[in-house]
């Protein structure tokens, strides 16, 4: 292990000016073996009851075992030691447009456009979402829209799209409240203008290809319009769809899923109607906003799951009176036993963009840590119909994990490292980002509790490589240093483990690492965007 | 600020208690019976109506004796016996909803229904009284799509009562020159070519209805057509015309009839002009009323607003200006006034709306199966200010308005004095008080009207100058220093029916006075605490006098002014150390001062020595006798009780005035509610009599001095400075205060005079004091009526209605009350005091005026008591004490119909 980490450290040194654009992650991957072995961390499986001191066995990208500290390791698996970590399933966020360069929002009726053509791979946005602990995304476009386009489950890593997609073509976004510049009359009608007109062409395509297939196959009658067209439709193929309609076919044919955002409570009842009329039923989401959450006896009614807005607090003034009434809304959905998940923020000065704050919002307000956390996780893949791959710590699953100095939930935990598919997607030690934020300094002057002062001393004392190296080894993580931790004041890009090592000194920003040159062989790139 | 919100919240509270019914918080699914002055169903009118409501729905409705009769008695009953009571308005236009932002010139596709919040808090538009609403596409385009009925609030998915109601048409100038339209070209590629914008029509009014007939011409071949228009078309929906000229309203009215449709116009004044022809072809109208001076149309003349009748327009309905449901009410108000029976337009806002958009099945009427949408007005809806009080949708209390303090009275008659009457007036009451009076006064929102009815009579509550109502046989004399108000609590049965009698206040003062002096309070009959019943503890001071030697009052007076003294030498000290401390001087601290320590060389000391008491009498059974100890410095005396040896040292203090003896039993801790008092007078030189009291009990009190050496004990003098130098006030003397508060001018004297000779000495007595005072006539006072009349005291009629021994001249009532004499009424009894009106009856057959018996009860009574300057008048800032009488009150035949006090109806 300490070769393979020297070796690395080297490689940064070298490629470090060529691939700092790349990013923080990239520099990571593919220096995990095909076996890796995560021992003696707290296990918070989120499925199960967390383990303590447990091992996860991982081979080619899937959890292969978890078990506690007695579980055997292969003799060819590299082994991780994670003593007085905690490793948790990477976090699933639910629904984000925050990864695409321009979102699809201009046309308001667009079910042509895909995500695939907007996300961008080295967008700060994907790189954040490693830094805390997100390994699954759904990206989706936002709001503004009356039928917007395709989304797709990626992954933060992977220099293309076609790299970072684990599920091409999940949904398909739609809006049953008002679009920027509409009102409510316009936005319906256009919204049952599409498909109504869909089931025109449809129709129309279904009568075509019957007289074509009853033309060639003698088996067929020709037959009036009314039963070709009910004949019809099992005979249209894949070429037979033109782009402008292909997607909405994939939504009636139960090929993709109907994402519908409901920003007032009023307009929850038209998108459920539309949900049953269309025969979505079961593979239906509502994104609300706004006051939706009043409507929350119709949504449970109907056992639509939702997606909540970021803002989880809803503020209304009553007309008459003139009091504030606050609404804390998961607990709405909690009490009426409605699956939800909840969004992140965009904002950049404001936690709501951290999944973890968002979830610690939810436990402040009532619910457990273990339900919170699994709002994060599992309950947010099952929402997006992932859950047989992602959210969980478990057997066969996606070994998406994530080490965390303490529980995800604490405001003063972060994420040392990252696994995506067995490989390591990130390392807060090499974080190249972080870094030059908090260049770090003479241990002697850390304990001066200046953590953040810029020291001159700080040149002065020439950084040997070869530190790293022993920060990293030492596997000195042992539970007595724990108080002496909490204790000392450190510098916030320093883990638990450089602690122990001697004068760690502070060199200026160091150049990010280089990445393996090869592509990550545990990502797919057969799987491509479009379906 | 806080105490007036307490006072809100007590008085919220015992209206509660009081009437339950309006105040009774309904559940869903509760029934209740509504009851009202006047009922509109929408389709009737009902004097007295009253309507059975369960599960949301009107199951019964009809008049009171009708549906009385049928009540199973499960059911509250809300009565407002005032109100005007009519279904939820239907607004046959709204602007809720839209106009849409769609770009098409003609197309079917926009529903108004989807821009209608149902989640939405409408509760503000409640306030007009406009429970249903036609939700509108908009009117800017030729065929803007497809309207919708809706209720303000319920339940989100109940409140829709037609999703698609009607077709949007309309011909409205705006149409003109729509937007042409942009089809985005699918994919974006340079292969496709970019389509230059659709034109769309009508460009002007010559091609309005040729466009919208090529429309329906074109979605008769194509589906998709504007907006799935022949769909729509198709299923036969009404056509809602929006038209405001005659040629279009004519070219409107042909192409319906051409195309076989029924519909509906909406229309200004202008549609007067083809009433004919639209009731011909059965064709209604929803009036949009124009408010006067409105905006000019562009290219337009400003249209007249007047209406021809409209008595004979069938089945219209109204829409408010602007589509604004602010302005329901003009727009009722302004219809009403155009026809002969305002009441009428009652059902152009409910029933015939509701039949045009074909919701009358549930809205629009209060006939049994009606939803149970309900406004209870305050004042006839047709009049401008009036306001709901309540609204009720489906059964529920939907409304209400936040606070309802105000009341409005209107009467035929106002009688302010005899010689200034209001007729066909109006009282505004705010907070119990009057806070108007005149031909038309303010209104306040929400504030209820109360309407008097044909030969109303509205006077001032009736004053009773001398009663005894609450006192219920306590018989005790009482003196200066008892609190009648102590007596006093909620108004029961027998203070309502001297309230109901039309005697609003009464002085309540004690039936035998404590050697000859007490004190009287003027007391409400009616109120729901003792606060709200008295204003001040002592109102008046009451003397006796029986013969012309005032001495017993002049010394009574005589201490008042020694006790005045102290006080006023205590406010000037105080004013002086304030000043000192303010300006930093030193104050000069005295010695404690030093009573005398022996008593009087000359006299024998009347008092010092050990006293065996005997107290019998009121609530103790068996009389009980003490020994005690007493000794006597100055005027001031300390006791100690000896025997029965007390388990802790009872100590009595007080003063002896002449041979008055005034003290306090002071007992340490709180084993008793209140310190006992001592009232007695030294009756010889060895004994004393007079009474022990607590609270409102008494016992009468005997002693006698078995010895003239007292018992020493260690005495406490009061030091007349705190230790800062600041003077400490004087001892509170509870007997004393009221004669203070007559020094000081506060409050006035009513002296029971007898004796052929006393009044010429009171007179004078009060007179050169200047004591504001009134006298209580006995027969003797018939020789004095000069001096009466000279000096222009105020007289107190007695019970006894005629003087006439021997002479038939003198009738005090009339002879008085000619000569200018301030006259006041009495009827020396409990709930007796409701035969007080008989009383002054009886003295207008003896020849009083009518309007001069009315003053003596009312301002005359006020005079007399002091008061004046809140009770007795119908003035600005007077207590809301009113009564309503058909007919003037001392005429025959009148009757007395309504009583409020505070400005709250006293009930049955």
């Amino acid at each position: 292990m300490s070769t393979l980490t020297h070796k690395m450290l080297i490689f940064s040194v070298i490629f470090s000016v060529i691939l700092l654009t790349f990013g923080a992650h990239s520099d990571l991957q593919g220096q995990s073996s095909p076996k890796v072995a995560l021992t003696g961390g707290k296990i918070i499986t989120v499925s199960g009851a967390p383990i303590d001191g447990g091992t996860i066995l991982i081979e080619d990208g899937i959890i292969l075992a978890v078990g506690d500290g007695g579980m055997a390791i292969p003799y060819d698996a590299m082994e991780v030691d994670c003593t007085g970590m905690i490793l948790a399933p990477g976090f699933v966020d639910a629904h984000n447009p925050g990864g695409l360069d321009i979102p699809n929002e201009n046309l308001a009726v667009a079910p042509f456009v895909d995500v695939f053509d907007a996300i961008a791979p080295s967008r700060f946005f994907f790189e954040e979402a490693l830094r805390n602990g997100v390994t699954t995304v759904h990206v989706m476009q936002g709001n503004n829209c009356v039928v917007g386009g395709v989304s797709r489950v990626v992954h933060p890593i992977g220099l293309s799209p076609d790299e970072m997609t684990r599920l091409p073509g999940l949904a398909l976004k739609m809006s049953s409240s008002p679009k920027g510049g509409y009102d409510r009359l316009r936005h319906r009608a256009e919204l049952r203008g599409v498909f109504s007109e869909f089931d025109r062409w449809h129709s129309d395509l279904s009568e075509t290809r019957y007289d074509q297939e009853s033309e060639k196959n003698e088996d067929l009658n020709p037959l009036p319009p009314e039963e070709a067209r009910a004949e019809g439709k099992a005979l249209i193929r894949e070429e037979d769809l033109d782009d402008r309609h292909r997607h909405l076919a994939y939504l009636n044919d139960g090929r993709l899923a109907a994402w519908i955002h409901c920003g007032a409570a009023t307009d929850v009842a038209p998108a459920l109607d539309m949900i049953e009329k269309r025969g979505w039923t079961g593979r239906a989401v509502l994104v609300l906003s706004g006051d939706a959450h009043v409507a929350v006896n119709e949504i449970a009614a109907s056992k639509v799951p939702v997606v909540l807005g970021a803002d989880l607090i809803h503020r209304e003034r009553d007309l008459i009176t003139g009091d504030v009434e606050e609404t804390f809304i998961p607990e709405v959905f909690r009490k009426k036993g409605v699956p939800f998940a909840i969004q992140v923020g965009s904002s950049n000065v404001l936690p709501e963009r951290y999944l973890n704050y968002q979830a610690a919002r939810l436990v402040r307000n009532g619910l457990s840590p273990e339900k919170a956390m699994r709002t994060i996780t599992l309950g947010a893949a099952e929402i997006c119909g992932v859950a047989d791959h992602y959210g969980s710590i478990e057997k066969d699953k996606a070994a998406n994990i994530v080490m965390w100095t303490g529980d995800p939930l604490e405001m003063t935990s972060w994420v040392q490292k990252v696994w995506i598919e067995g490989q390591l997607a990130y390392d807060r030690e090499k974080d190249a980002r972080l870094e030059r934020l908090f260049p770090e300094m003479p241990e002697e002057d850390a304990e001066k509790s200046e953590p953040l002062s810029d020291d001159a001393s700080t040149d002065a004392e020439p950084m040997p490589a070869e530190n790293g190296e022993s920060a990293v080894d030492s596997d000195a993580v042992e539970s007595g240093d724990k108080e002496a931790d909490e204790a000392k004041p450190e510098p916030l890009n320093k883990d638990k483990k450089s602690q122990d090592s001697e004068a760690e000194p502070a060199p200026a920003p160091k150049p990010a690492p280089e990445p393996k040159p090869e592509p990550a062989p545990g990502i797919d790139s057969g799987i491509k965007g479009g379906l | 600020m806080l105490t007036g919100k307490l006072l809100r919240f007590a008085g919220l509270l015992i209206l509660c208690v009081l009437f339950a019914g309006p105040s009774t918080d309904l559940q869903a699914g509760d029934g209740f019976v509504l009851r009202a002055g006047h009922l509109h169903t929408g389709l009737r009118s009902i004097a007295d109506g009253s309507l059975v409501i369960r599960e949301g729905k009107v199951t019964h409705c009809g008049p009171w004796a009708e549906i009385e009769s049928q009540l199973q008695g499960d059911l509250p009953v809300l009565h407002w016996p005032d109100a005007y009571v009519t279904p939820g308005m239907v607004s046959a236009s709204s602007a809720v909803v839209g106009p849409h932002r769609g770009q098409d010139s003609i197309s079917a596709a926009y529903r108004a229904v989807d821009g209608y919040n149902t989640y939405g808090d409408h509760r503000p538009f409640l306030a007009t009284g406009v429970t249903t609403i036609h939700v509108n596409p908009g009117e800017h385009r030729l065929l803007s799509g497809q309207g919708a009925v809706v209720k303000l609030v319920g339940q989100p998915q109940g409140r829709v009562l037609s999703k698609s109601s009607d077709l949007a048409i309309s011909m409205q100038d705006s149409v003109d020159n729509p937007d042409a339209l942009l089809e985005i070209p699918f994919p974006a590629s340079s292969d496709v070519q970019i389509e230059p914008p659709t034109d769309q029509r009508p460009k002007g009014r010559i091609s309005r209805i040729l466009a919208l007939k090529e429309a329906l011409a074109k979605s008769a071949t194509d589906q998709q057509a504007h907006g799935e228009l022949a769909r729509y078309w198709g299923e036969g929906k009404p056509l809602r015309v929006s038209a405001d000229s005659l040629a279009d309203l004519h070219g409107m009215l042909a192409m319906m009839q051409d195309q076989g449709r029924n519909g509906y116009f909406v229309s200004d004044g202008t549609v007067a002009e083809i009433e004919g022809k639209l009731a011909k072809a059965g064709v209604p109208v929803v009036l949009r009323m124009n408010v006067p001076q409105g905006d000019t149309p562009p290219g337009g003349v400003l249209k007249s607003w007047g209406f021809p009748t409209l008595d004979s327009s069938p089945e219209w309905a109204l829409a408010p200006p602007g589509d604004d449901l602010g302005n329901m009410s003009w727009a009722i108000t302004e219809a009403a006034a155009h026809m002969e029976n305002p009441e009428n337009v009652i059902s152009w806002v409910t029933h015939h709306p509701a039949k045009i958009m074909g919701v009358e099945d549930r809205v629009g009427h209060l006939e049994p199966g009606a939803d149970a949408d309900i406004v209870v007005w305050n004042d006839r809806p047709w009049h401008l200010h009036s306001r709901p009080l309540e609204v009720f949708v489906e059964g529920l209390r939907a409304w209400q308005p936040q606070e309802k303090t105000a009341t409005v009275i209107h009467a035929d008659t106002i009688w302010i004095s005899s010689d200034h009457q209001i007729h066909d007036g109006e009282v505004l009451i705010e907070n119990g008080k009057i806070a108007a009076v005149g031909q038309r006064v303010a209104h306040p929102p929400h504030c209820q009207v109360i309407y008097g009815g044909n030969g109303s009579y509205l006077v001032p509550g009736f004053i009773d100058c001398y009663g005894h109502l609450g006192l219920q046989g306590e018989a005790a004399s009482m003196g200066t220093g008892d609190r009648l108000h102590r007596l006093l609590g909620v108004s029961g049965a027998a203070e309502n029916s001297v309230a109901l009698a039309g005697v609003t206040s009464q002085l309540l003062a004690p039936r035998r006075l404590q050697r000859g002096a007490g004190v009287g309070l003027i007391a409400k009959t009616a109120g729901g605490s003792r606060a709200s019943r008295i204003d001040e503890e002592v109102s008046m001071l009451l003397l006796q006098a029986s013969s012309s030697d005032l001495s017993a009052m002049n010394r009574l007076f005589g201490q008042a002014q020694k006790y005045l003294d102290s006080w006023n030498k205590y406010d000037k000290d105080l004013e002086e150390w304030k000043r000192k401390k303010a300006a930093g001087e030193e104050i000069e601290k005295k010695k404690e001062v030093e009573v005398e320590k022996a008593p009087e060389e000359k006299l024998e000391d009347p008092l010092t020595g050990i006293w065996e008491l005997t107290v019998s009498g009121g609530p103790i059974p068996e009389p009980e006798t003490a020994t005690v100890s007493m000794q006597l410095t100055g005027s001031n005396f300390e006791g100690r009780v000896i025997e029965p040896a007390p388990p802790m040292p009872v100590r009595i203090t007080g003063t002896l005035e002449g041979t008055t003896l005034q003290g306090t039993i002071e007992v340490p801790g709180d084993v008793l509610p209140d310190s006992p008092k001592i009232e007695a007078e030294l009756t010889g030189e060895d004994s004393l009599t007079g009474k022990i009291s607590i609270l409102t009990f008494s016992a009468d009190i005997q002693g006698t001095r078995t010895s003239k050496e007292a018992k020493t004990f260690k005495v406490t003098r009061r030091k007349k400075q705190d230790d800062d130098g600041k003077p400490l006030p004087p001892r509170v003397r509870a007997n004393l205060e009221p004669l203070r508060a007559v020094l000081e001018k506060k409050i006035p004297v009513m002296v029971n005079v007898s004796g052929f000779q006393t009044l010429p000495a009171v007179v004078k007595y009060f007179t050169e004091k200047e004591i504001s005072f009134s006298v209580q006539l006995d027969n003797d006072m018939r020789f004095q009526r000069d001096l009466l009349v000279e000096n222009k005291v105020p007289v107190v009629l007695p019970m006894s209605s005629s003087f006439n021994i021997g002479d038939d001249a003198y009738v005090p009532a009339t002879f008085l009350g000619r000569a200018g004499i301030t006259l006041g009424f009495m009827s020396l009894a409990e709930d007796g005091a409701r035969r007080l009106p008989h009383r002054a009856r009886q003295e207008v057959v003896n020849g009083m005026a009518a309007d001069a018996a009315l003053e003596a009860l009312t301002h005359g009574a006020a005079r007399v008591l002091g008061a004046h300057d809140r009770i007795g008048h119908i003035h600005k800032g007077m207590d809301a004490d009113l009564l309503i009488w058909k007919g003037h009150p001392f005429e025959t035949g009148s009757r007395l119909e309504r009583v409020f006090v505070h400005g709250e109806e006293v009930q049955q």
